[in-house]
């Protein structure tokens, strides 16, 4: 069965064309060392540019679904889990959005041009307007995390008028405004907290945490970054990786 | 004028405009300000960039000239009852110069809250556009928040499109 592309939705189209695709080797239409149809071919099958094949396909080869062989073609991975912790994983919630252990309230919610270095975090240019978000993650009524989101304003606009207190992030932009989240990049380092942020975890200035950093993609865009400054108490950090069946 | 120009007419929406939150810092400002206007020479004067709270309510705008008062040395400002010729206030300017290094770039590392020009007065946009130049006039302002129903914020009139639309009027055959 073909799959078509929707032209309705606000979803990149490459990204579309990036699924249906992965989903041809996921279900074994595609086996693993078949060579894939030229893009002139994909171009005819979904009626698409051949940017947005290209694009698609490079992707594809980006998170080791295929392979690209100069002069012979493109060709489904033998194994598509490369080596390392690059796993297929499902980006329901992240890190700390289980409710479980944390309760959390949001500081501020407002909008901020992206200067000082935050811009080429984001990639997006020093004059964009970016949604801000700061948000404590408290355990047992004591601060134990604080959370500040950056998400560049064209991305979602919506999400200024959406209640965050109580859904995540990463729900909304994936059900409610069909943004795929394709892959998130995690960061770790000891910081020192400067007095604002110190104050909110109610801790000394220049208190080491640990920060961690996240990126989280559509392709090759950043549609948010998540930087979390977790400061030392009796909660540890679990982030768990499972692998799915070949 | 009762077949002249509302304010919906002529305003500029929200985010033509740098947004900032209260605490960042004055250099934080001239950083935003510089990628937003300078570099690209979109807009044209007055400049002016919009402060936020944390629940994204208006605070009020800082413009060129408030980051430049927010970042002069403080015994150049005059006494409220000022004895000193005009000829000897400006004289004083060059000690600025000589200074700033040092004060200057301490000064800017105030929080923009403390030289923002809070936003106390409002335009509707049914208003017409004579109530925005009023209110310019009387109270000084280069740029003047738009709110619809009393509450949502909604755009910004600038002193040149309330020029041009009243000026036209005036001009007219």
């Amino acid at each position: 069965m073909v799959e078509l592309i929707s032209r309705d939705e606000h979803e990149k189209l490459y990204l579309q064309l990036f699924e249906i695709l992965k989903r041809k080797i996921e279900n074994g239409e595609w086996t693993s060392g078949m060579q894939i149809p030229t893009e002139e071919q994909l171009c005819k099958t979904f009626n698409v540019s051949r940017a947005t094949v290209r694009n698609a396909v490079l992707e594809l080869v980006r998170q080791g679904y295929l392979i690209r062989q100069q002069g012979k073609g493109t060709f489904v991975s033998r194994s598509f889990i490369s080596e390392g912790l690059i796993m297929t994983a499902v980006f329901k919630k992240l890190w700390v959005e289980d409710d479980s252990v944390f309760s959390k309230e949001v500081i501020a919610k407002t909008v901020m041009m992206p200067v000082s270095g935050l811009s080429v975090e984001l990639g997006v240019p020093e004059n964009r307007h970016v949604i801000y978000l700061k948000v404590l993650w408290e355990s047992n009524k004591e601060p134990s995390i604080l959370q500040e989101s950056f998400i560049p304003f064209n991305i979602c606009p919506q999400l200024l008028e959406e209640d965050i207190e109580t859904q995540s992030i990463i729900d909304l932009f994936d059900k409610k405004y069909s943004i795929k989240i394709t892959s998130v990049h995690n960061f770790f380092e000891i910081f020192s907290l400067n007095k604002e942020l110190a104050q909110s975890l109610q801790i000394a200035e220049g208190s080491p945490v640990i920060l961690m950093t996240q990126k989280v993609f559509s392709g090759d865009t950043v549609i948010l970054l998540n930087k979390f400054y977790k400061r030392s108490d009796s909660n540890k950090l679990f982030i768990a990786f499972q692998r799915k069946a070949l | 004028m009762s077949d002249g120009k509302l304010v919906k007419d002529v305003m500029l929406g929200i985010f033509e405009y740098p947004h900032i939150p209260y605490w960042f810092s004055i250099e934080q400002a001239i950083k935003v300000v510089k990628a937003s206007f300078i570099q690209t020479q979109k807009h044209t004067d007055p400049l002016a960039v919009l402060v936020f709270d944390e629940k994204y309510n208006l605070l009020g705008t800082v413009t060129l000239k408030d980051i430049l008062r927010g970042i002069e040395p403080s015994f150049l400002k005059s006494p409220a009852k000022a004895q000193v010729p005009e000829e000897e206030k400006t004289g004083l300017a060059v000690v600025w110069d000589s200074l700033f290094s040092q004060e200057s770039k301490k000064l800017a590392q105030k929080p923009v809250s403390e030289i923002m020009v809070s936003a106390k007065h409002f335009v509707e946009p049914a208003d017409p556009v004579t109530k925005a130049a009023y209110l310019m006039i009387h109270f000084d302002l280069p740029v003047l928040p738009v709110i619809e129903d009393k509450k949502k914020f909604v755009g910004i009139v600038r002193m040149v499109e309330v020029f041009d639309a009243i000026s036209e009027e005036v001009i007219k055959e």
